[in-house]
C-alpha cells in the first residue's frame, strides 16, 4: 500500500480519475446528480491510453490481439444467447398451463351471470368455535359442589331438634341421611314403576332398600354394600328386608347358591316372614320349588301368596285343585282362592257351583258376582246381580254389568236409559256418586268391549241425572264433556255426548254446531247432521248456510240453492241468506238472476251489504250504466258506506271518467276517512294518472286520520319503493313501524329494507319481540329463498302459513318454494294446492288484489295461486 | 478505537488508488467521521474482522467531511455508509432494504460482518454486479427514513425501543 505514503497528483479528479460513473437512488434526501453532467470530458480522462490516471492495472493498451479475444467473447455471447432462447421457446411449449388457464374459460362466463344471481351468492357461515363454545357449555353444566356445612347441621336440628351443641355422632348421622336423600331421589325415578312400594315404603326396609338399589346402580360397590348390610344383620339378624336385600345382590351378581344359603339362615332366623318365602321360591328351581312351597305353606298357612305360589308350583290340575281346597279351608274368606278355584274347574258348571258357594261365603266381593252373573242365564244372571246389590249397595261396575247384559238381550235403548238413570239415582243416595271422568272411562270401556248401547246409556243416565240435579245451563257442561273427551281422544264417545245432550236440548244451537264441525272433522255424515240440525232449529239461519256450502262444495249448485230457498220462505228477513243465494247465482254463471234475486231482497230488506253486492253483480255483467245506477241510489241510502264510494269509484275509473272519479275518491274520502282501503284505492288511481308527488299526499293525508293502519304504511312504503328512493322508503318504514309497533308486517318490511347482512339478525330479534309473527316468519322464509335455500325457506313459510291459513300471500310464497324446490315430490305439491283450498284464504297485501279482480272471477283458486306465485317472483326480481 | 489502527484514506486520490491497487481482493471503504458514535462502533467491528478477513478483502476509512469528493456522487447522506468495490467496479448487495449500493448500519455480529463480505467477494469473483445478502433480517431498516431512525434512536443510546423497532421489522 504505498499509495497510501504518496502525494496526489495535481489537478485529479477523484473518482472520474478512475472512472467511477456513481449512481442515483433518485431518493428524495441529499442532492444526488448525475456526475456526467457537473463534469466536462470524462470520456477523454478514459480514453487516453497513456494516461496514468487509469490506476496502476491501466497500464496494458488495447492491442489486436485483444481485439480478437473480444470477437471471439462476442461470437460465444452471441451463441449462448440463441441457446437460451430456443431453450425459453422450448420451456414455454412444454410448460403446463397454470392454474389461472385452466380456469380462464369460466371466468369468461362469469360475465354471463346476473346481478340477481351474484346478489343471491349464500352468505359464508361463522362455524368457527362451535365445538369450543359446546365444550365449554358442557363443562358449565358439568359442575359440581360440595354440601355446605350449613345444610348439614340444618339436617342435626330436623333429626334431633338439639339445636345449640355440635354433636360428632349426630353430624355422621345427618351426613348419613342426606347421603341417602340422594340416593333415594336418584334411584326413585328408575325404580318407581318397578318397585313403588320401596319409595315411601315401611321404614324397616328403608335402609336394606337403599343399599340394595345403590348397589344395582353401582355394579363396583357390591363388596361394600354386602359388608353394610352384613353388618345390619349383625346388629338386628331378625331383620327379614336385609336379608333379602343381601340374597337379591347375591343374585345380581350370580351367586345363587350362595343366595339359597342366606336364605336359608334367613327362614331360620325369621320363619315368619312371608317376603323371605316368596324370595326364596322366586330363586329356587323349579324341583325344589314344590317341597319348598309345601313347607313354607305349613308353617305360615294364613299366606295367601304363598298358597297361590304352592298351586303355581305344582305340576298337575289334580293337585292344584287338592292344593286349593287345603288352602281354602285355612282361608275360607279369600276371594283371591276362591277365583284361582274357580279358575282351575274342569266344568262350566263346576265352576258355576264353586262361585255360588264362594259369594255365600265371601258377598262383599263384586269381582265373584260378576263373574257367576257372567256365566249365568238371563234371568238367572238378573236376578244373581240384584242379590250382590243386596250385599254390595254401593257398586257401579254390578250395574254396568246389568245394563251389558240387558243390552246383550237387545233390550231397547230406553230400558237401558233407565236402568242406567236409576244406577246412578242409586248411588247418589247412598253418596257414593262416581266422578264423571271415572264414568266416562267406564263407558269408553264399554265402547271397546263393543257395548255401544250401554255408553250410550251411562251417558244418557249421567245427562238425566244432570237435568235432576243441577240448575246451570246444562248444555255448557255438556260441551264440557265433550271437549274433554276429545282432548282426550275418546272420539266417538264425546259424539255421543253430543247426541245424548241433543236428544235433551233439541232446539240448542252450540250443540248442533259442535256436532257439525265434529262429523266434519271425522268425515261424517255432515249433510244429514245439518239437515237434522235444521229441522230442529228452524229459526237458525246459520245451518242452512252451512249445508249450501257443503253442498256447493260438493259440487251440487242447484242443491244449495234449494236449500236456500227453503230457509229463505221461512225467514225472509236474513240478510245472509239472501246474499249466499245471490252469490251462489253469481258463481254459477247466472248474472241475471242474480241480479233480479238481489232486487227481490232490496224490496224487502235494503241493507248496506245487499246494495254492495247489487253493484257487484252489475258490475260482474259489464253494465256500467246499470252499476252507476244502483251506486248512486245505494249511496243516496248510505252516504257513508266506503264499500259503495269505493264501488262508484271504481266503475268511474273503468268507465274512463277519471275527473268524476277524482271527485268520488275526494267525496268518499272526506265521508269515510277512517278507511285506509279507500285512501290506497285513491293513491293507486292518482298512480294511474297522476305523480308520485300525489300519492304520497294522498297517503299522507289518509295517514293523519288513520295513524296506525298497517296497510297505509305499507302502501306509503311501496310508493317510495317504487319510485325508487330507498332512502325514503327506509325513512316511512322507520317511521312506520313507530307508529304501530306491534306490526309484523310493516317491521319486516323495515328489515327488508336494511343492508342484507344484517337481515337476519334483525329478524331474529324481530321474531323474539313480536312472538312468530307469521309476516315476519314469511319475511325469514323470503331471505332463505333469495339465497336459494329451498329447503329452509320452505319450512319456515310453512311455519307462517300454519300461524295464519288466512293469509294468501303466504300461500303464495311457499307454492313458489315449492315450485323451485327440487326435493319436493309432486305428491307434497298436490297436497299443498289440496290445503291451499281448504284453507281458502281471504287476506294479504297481494292475494285481495289478485282474487278480488273482476277479470278472474271465473279462474279457478288453483290457476289464482299460480298468478300470486309470479307476481310474487317478478317483485321479489325486482326489489333485488 | 478501530479508527486509529485501519488506514484511512485522506484525498479522493487516495480512494481511488486503493480501488484500483486491489486485483484480487475485496476493497471495503467505511465513509463516516471518525468521531460519530456510529462509525466508532462501526469501526470497531472492522477492526476486530480486519485480520480475519485479510485473504480476500482490504478495509480502508475515508472521513466524508475531509473528502467531499464522492459525498454526492455515492450519496453519502447517512452518518455511516460501508461501500464495497473489486477490480474498481462498485459492488451491489441485496440486504432486503431497498438501498443495495451500501450498508449504513452498524452490525453487531462479528461473523455477520465477515459473512456478507465473502459473501460479496465470492459474488464478485464469479463476475456478479449484485448479490444476495447471506442473513435476509435486514428488512426492519426497508428504506431510508427508518434507517435514519434507527441511528437517531442508537446515537441517543434509546436501545429499548431499537430492539423494539428491530423486533417488529
Amino acid at each position: 500500500m504505498d499509495f497510501l505514503n504518496q502525494s496526489p497528483p495535481p489537478g485529479y479528479i477523484p473518482g472520474i480519475g478512475r472512472g467511477a460513473t456513481g449512481f442515483s437512488t433518485r431518493s428524495d434526501i441529499g442532492t444526488a446528480q448525475p456526475v456526467a453532467d457537473q463534469l466536462p470530458g470524462p470520456e477523454g480522462a478514459r480514453d487516453d491510453p497513456d494516461s496514468t490516471d487509469t490506476g496502476l492495472l491501466g497500464t496494458n493498451q488495447y492491442t489486436k490481439e485483444d481485439e480478437e479475444a473480444d470477437d471471439i467473447y462476442k461470437q460465444i455471447d452471441r451463441r449462448m444467447e440463441t441457446r437460451r432462447k430456443h431453450r425459453n421457446k422450448r420451456q414455454a411449449v412444454s410448460k403446463p398451463e397454470t392454474l389461472a388457464d385452466q380456469f380462464a374459460d369460466l371466468k369468461r362466463n362469469l360475465a354471463s351471470i346476473s346481478d340477481y344471481d351474484w346478489s343471491a351468492l349464500p352468505e359464508a357461515s361463522d362455524n368457527t368455535g362451535k365445538n369450543k363454545r359446546h365444550r365449554q357449555l358442557l363443562a358449565q353444566t358439568q359442575r359440581f359442589y360440595a354440601v355446605p356445612d350449613s345444610v348439614v347441621a340444618g339436617s342435626i336440628v330436623d333429626t334431633t331438634r338439639t339445636a345449640g351443641s355440635i354433636d360428632m355422632h349426630n353430624l355422621t348421622e345427618a351426613r348419613g341421611k342426606i347421603l341417602k336423600d340422594s340416593l333415594d331421589n336418584a334411584t326413585a325415578e328408575i325404580n318407581s314403576d318397578v318397585r313403588p312400594e320401596t319409595v315411601g315404603g315401611i321404614e324397616d326396609s328403608d335402609l336394606s332398600d337403599t343399599l340394595l338399589q345403590y348397589s344395582a346402580s353401582n355394579v363396583g360397590d357390591t363388596d361394600k354394600t354386602r359388608k353394610l348390610i352384613e353388618s345390619v344383620l349383625k346388629s338386628n339378624p331378625a331383620h327379614a328386608p336385609a336379608w333379602i336385600a343381601l340374597a337379591q345382590l347375591e343374585c345380581s351378581v350370580a351367586h345363587t347358591s350362595k343366595a339359597k344359603r342366606i336364605l336359608a339362615d334367613a327362614r331360620a332366623n325369621c320363619p315368619s316372614s312371608e317376603d323371605i318365602w316368596l324370595e326364596s321360591l322366586k330363586i329356587a328351581s323349579k324341583k325344589d320349588a314344590l317341597s319348598l312351597a309345601r313347607e313354607a305353606v305349613l308353617s305360615l298357612p294364613k299366606s295367601i301368596a304363598l298358597w297361590k305360589a304352592l298351586v303355581d308350583a305344582e305340576t298337575d290340575n289334580t293337585s292344584k285343585l287338592q292344593s286349593l281346597q287345603s288352602a281354602l279351608q285355612q282361608n275360607p274368606t279369600s276371594a283371591e282362592l276362591w277365583e284361582a278355584y274357580a279358575d282351575h274347574q274342569d266344568s262350566e258348571e263346576n265352576t258355576k257351583l264353586v262361585l255360588r258357594k264362594s259369594v255365600e261365603l265371601v258377598p262383599e266381593s263384586a269381582h265373584l258376582w260378576l263373574r257367576l252373573a257372567s256365566l249365568e242365564t238371563y234371568e238367572v244372571a238378573k236376578s244373581v246381580l240384584k242379590q250382590a246389590r243386596d250385599h254390595i249397595a254401593a257398586s257401579l261396575d254390578l250395574w254396568i254389568a246389568e245394563i251389558v247384559l240387558d243390552e246383550s238381550q237387545q233390550q231397547s235403548q230406553d230400558i237401558l236409559n233407565g236402568t242406567s238413570f236409576s244406577a246412578l239415582q242409586n248411588l247418589s243416595q247412598q253418596g257414593v256418586m262416581p266422578s264423571r271422568k271415572v264414568l266416562f272411562a267406564e263407558a269408553n270401556k264399554c265402547i271397546e268391549d263393543d257395548h255401544k248401547g250401554a255408553a250410550l246409556a251411562l251417558i244418557d243416565g249421567l245427562q238425566k241425572h244432570d237435568s235432576t240435579t243441577k240448575q246451570s245451563p246444562l248444555t255448557d257442561l255438556w260441551l264440557n264433556d265433550y271437549n274433554y273427551l276429545t282432548n282426550k281422544g275418546y272420539k266417538e264417545l264425546a259424539r255421543l255426548v253430543l247426541v245424548a245432550g241433543l236428544t235433551r236440548e233439541e232446539s240448542d244451537i252450540d250443540l248442533w254446531h259442535e256436532l257439525y264441525s265434529f262429523d266434519q272433522e271425522n268425515s261424517g255424515d255432515v249433510i244429514h247432521t245439518l239437515e237434522s240440525a235444521i229441522a230442529y232449529c228452524p229459526d237458525e239461519s246459520m245451518f242452512p248456510l252451512m249445508l249450501a256450502k257443503t253442498h256447493w262444495a260438493n259440487g251440487y249448485p242447484d242443491k244449495a240453492l234449494e236449500v236456500l230457498k227453503q230457509s229463505l220462505g221461512s225467514l225472509p228477513d236474513d240478510e245472509d241468506l239472501w246474499l249466499a243465494y245471490a252469490k251462489v247465482q253469481t258463481d254459477t254463471g247466472a248474472l241475471k238472476a242474480a241480479a233480479e234475486t238481489l232486487k227481490t231482497a232490496r224490496t224487502s230488506l235494503s241493507t248496506e251489504r245487499i246494495w254492495v253486492r247489487s253493484v257487484y253483480v252489475a258490475r260482474l255483467d259489464n253494465d256500467l250504466e246499470k252499476a252507476l245506477a244502483l251506486v248512486q241510489d245505494g249511496l243516496a241510502q248510505y252516504p257513508n258506506s266506503s264499500k259503495l264510494w269505493l264501488q262508484k269509484a271504481q266503475i268511474e275509473e273503468s268507465s274512463g271518467d277519471s275527473s268524476s272519479a277524482t271527485k268520488t275518491y275526494m267525496e268518499g274520502t272526506r265521508r269515510c276517512p277512517k278507511v285506509a282501503a279507500l285512501w290506497i284505492s285513491y293513491a293507486k288511481f292518482e298512480k294511474s294518472v297522476g305523480t308520485v308527488g300525489r300519492m304520497r299526499a294522498i297517503l299522507d293525508n289518509g295517514l293523519v286520520h288513520n295513524r296506525d293502519s298497517e296497510q297505509l304504511w305499507y302502501a306509503r312504503i311501496q310508493v317510495e319503493i317504487a319510485a325508487g328512493n330507498k332512502e325514503n322508503a327506509r325513512n316511512v318504514a322507520s317511521r312506520a313501524v313507530q307508529a304501530s309497533p306491534k306490526s309484523g308486517l310493516l317491521l319486516s318490511e323495515s328489515i327488508a329494507l336494511e343492508p342484507r347482512t344484517q337481515q337476519k339478525s334483525r329478524l331474529v330479534d324481530a321474531l323474539r319481540r313480536l312472538d312468530n309473527d307469521p309476516n315476519l316468519l314469511c319475511a325469514v322464509g323470503k331471505t332463505f329463498f333469495r339465497e336459494k335455500n329451498w329447503s329452509k325457506a320452505q319450512l319456515w313459510i310453512e311455519r307462517a302459513v300454519k300461524a295464519e291459513p288466512d293469509n294468501g300471500d303466504a300461500w303464495g310464497w311457499l307454492n313458489l318454494t315449492m315450485k323451485h324446490s327440487p326435493e319436493v315430490t309432486e305428491k307434497e305439491r298436490t297436497s299443498l294446492i289440496e290445503r291451499f283450498i281448504k284453507a281458502d284464504p281471504r287476506h294479504g297485501i297481494i292475494w285481495p288484489a289478485i282474487f278480488k279482480d273482476l277479470k278472474h272471477h271465473k279462474t279457478p283458486k288453483v290457476e289464482l295461486l299460480q298468478v300470486l306465485s309470479n307476481t310474487l317472483e317478478e317483485s321479489n326480481r325486482n326489489n333485488i | 478505537m478501530g479508527s486509529v489502527f485501519l488506514p484511512h484514506l485522506n484525498t479522493g486520490w487516495h480512494v481511488d488508488q486503493a480501488i484500483l491497487s486491489e486485483s484480487e481482493r475485496l476493497v471495503v471503504i467505511r465513509f463516516g467521521r471518525d468521531w460519530d458514535p456510529v462509525c466508532m462502533q462501526m469501526d470497531e467491528m472492522l477492526y476486530r474482522i480486519s485480520e480475519k478477513v485479510r485473504n480476500f478483502a482490504v478495509i480502508y476509512l475515508c472521513d466524508i467531511d475531509k473528502v467531499p469528493d464522492f459525498n454526492d456522487m455515492y450519496e453519502l447522506f447517512d452518518p455511516m455508509t460501508l461501500m464495497f468495490f473489486y477490480r474498481n467496479k462498485h459492488m451491489m448487495c441485496d440486504f432486503g432494504t431497498g438501498n443495495n449500493n451500501k450498508l449504513t448500519w452498524t452490525l453487531d455480529d462479528k461473523q455477520e460482518l465477515i459473512d456478507i463480505i465473502e459473501t460479496i467477494y465470492r459474488g464478485a469473483r464469479k463476475g456478479l454486479g449484485l448479490v444476495v445478502s447471506p442473513r435476509g433480517k435486514y428488512y426492519f431498516v426497508y428504506n431510508v427514513a427508518i434507517s435514519q431512525l434507527y441511528v437517531f434512536l442508537r446515537r441517543h443510546r434509546f436501545h429499548h425501543i431499537t430492539n423494539a423497532l428491530r423486533l417488529f421489522y
